[in-house]
């Protein structure tokens, strides 16, 4: 039974959607409305859970006194003092957006940058053409790279076509199979899900 | 191998940084060309008329931003300057705050909130939540994101579902897909975005088949949007040190290459004298 009623909740909730994509029924529309809906409260509670269980993490970490629990402090100091401005006064008032404006978004923006850093100095240390097809691979990437700045056509007016080239035909071509398989294989999971063959989301 | 090991990498990033600085400080103003994909999505929002209305995913957060919300400010200007009315929401937690960011000059320039444009906020769910506001725009989130009760808004006038609206616009760093899956799929609407550089490779497939009407890759995406719009702004004066930066990773990987092919020749030359 413990198997059995999760596994008819899952038959039945899946081919109700796809029931409601295929068919126009009142019926079967007001149905899968109601579950989608559902389906929003239930995610939006698992924000709430995913909180519960950082504070559970940190504090933890914080009263053991664990490698880089200060990091912990800062972590829930931050999150707390978003959400009481946030819930208590509003997405508008100062103290919110100072917090977004002048912490949040530069971090997250430096973070990102960062990234510049690390790929500059992967370039000139580790992106060899060992090989032909590592050479073609990175002949390529070249040709995109100039082709898709303006410096590119500064330098070679043919790089932008080039790389349009390299871009809309062999990629495109590459993507449309990976696309196809993929979807593929989802309708196949998807299916061994409905049906109940595929049970390890219930933990068996 | 050793002269890589040796090389002090904080090298490449103070030349980085340097090589990056001086374009953003003095524009050189290197001319670029607007690529098709900028073209169709330019298209899709030119041929909306006043009154339309466009729905507007937010979906990124501060860690893209740089790359993405240049692309979202130009889409979204150009929408106000058609008279489209834009409704807005998030599909990432820390979205709904760029949505503001781009409707704060145009409210100064005498839109109105609620008319104009209204700011659902964040959607929890994710394609389950798209799916469900398709069905039922005015009523899938009773307040907006400064928790006004959006119930009585002219923006949603004539508004019920998805087949209402003309024109779905997400730019995000996640994926602009879901829109295609549930906007265009099912309502036949067209959909048109933003994405990250790295991002675009999968969306051309899409926009071949006709299912989006082009995008906006990267910050010269936005760029090239400017350009066509005739306006000058963020992403345009980026360009030169995109440029910068683009050329220096690959005279870095061209030179890298030539040091290990010499070290590897003399190495060889080495064993053959023994």
């Amino acid at each position: 039974m413990k198997q059995l009623l999760p596994t008819v909740i899952a038959f039945l909730a899946g081919f109700l959607m796809i029931a409601d994509f295929f068919f126009k029924s009142e019926f079967i529309q007001s149905l899968s409305k109601d579950l989608q809906g559902w389906t929003v409260i239930v995610s939006a509670f698992a924000l709430g859970l995913g909180a519960v269980s950082l504070v559970r993490v940190h504090a933890r970490n914080i009263a053991r006194r664990a490698p880089g629990w200060i990091n912990g402090v800062v972590l829930l100091a931050s999150m707390f003092f978003m959400i009481v401005t946030g819930i208590t006064m509003g997405t508008k008032n100062a103290a919110y957006l100072f917090a977004y404006d002048n912490m949040l978004s530069p971090l997250g923006a430096a973070v990102y940058a960062s990234i510049a850093f690390h790929i500059t100095s992967a370039s000139f240390r580790a992106f060899r053409a060992r090989n032909v097809e590592a050479a073609i691979l990175l002949a390529s990437a070249l040709i995109v790279l100039l082709g898709r700045a303006p410096i590119g056509e500064t330098l070679a007016g043919f790089l932008p076509s080039w790389a349009d080239w390299i871009v809309n035909v062999p990629n495109v071509g590459a993507q449309r199979g990976i696309i196809i398989c993929a979807a593929l294989g989802v309708m196949g999971s998807s299916l061994r899900v409905l049906l109940g063959i595929e049970r390890r989301y219930l933990g068996s | 191998m050793n002269r890589f090991a040796r090389f002090d990498r904080r090298w490449i990033y103070v030349i980085l940084v340097v090589i990056v600085a001086i374009p953003l400080l003095r524009p050189f103003g290197l001319p670029f060309s607007v690529t098709e994909p900028t073209r169709q999505a330019f298209a899709a929002v030119d041929k909306l008329e006043a009154g339309d209305v466009a729905v507007f995913d937010f979906g990124y957060d501060p860690g893209g931003a740089a790359e993405v919300h240049p692309q979202a400010e130009i889409l979204f200007a150009h929408c106000m300057m058609q008279g489209v009315r834009v409704i807005a929401f998030s599909l990432s937690q820390q979205g709904p705050r760029y949505g503001d960011l781009v409707w704060q000059p145009w409210e100064e320039k005498g839109k109105v909130y609620g008319t104009d444009f209204v700011n659902l906020g964040y959607f929890a769910g994710g394609e389950a939540a798209l799916a469900s506001f398709a069905k039922n725009i005015p009523g899938f989130m009773p307040k907006d994101v400064h928790d006004n009760s959006v119930a009585g808004m002219p923006i949603f006038e004539g508004i019920t579902t998805a087949a209402d609206v003309d024109l779905f616009i997400s730019i995000s760093t996640s994926t602009i897909l879901p829109f295609i899956q549930y906007f265009q799929g099912p309502y036949g609407k067209p959909v048109t975005g933003g994405a990250l550089g790295v991002q675009i490779s999968r969306y051309q497939s899409y926009a071949d088949a006709g299912q989006l009407q082009g995008y906006l890759g990267s910050l010269r995406g936005a760029a090239e949007y400017e350009k066509l719009l005739e306006v000058s702004g963020k992403a345009t004066s980026s360009m030169d040190a995109q440029s910068a930066a683009h050329l220096l990773i690959a005279v870095l990987i061209v030179v890298g290459n030539i040091i290990d092919m010499r070290a590897k020749r003399s190495g060889k030359s080495a064993a053959k004298e023994v």
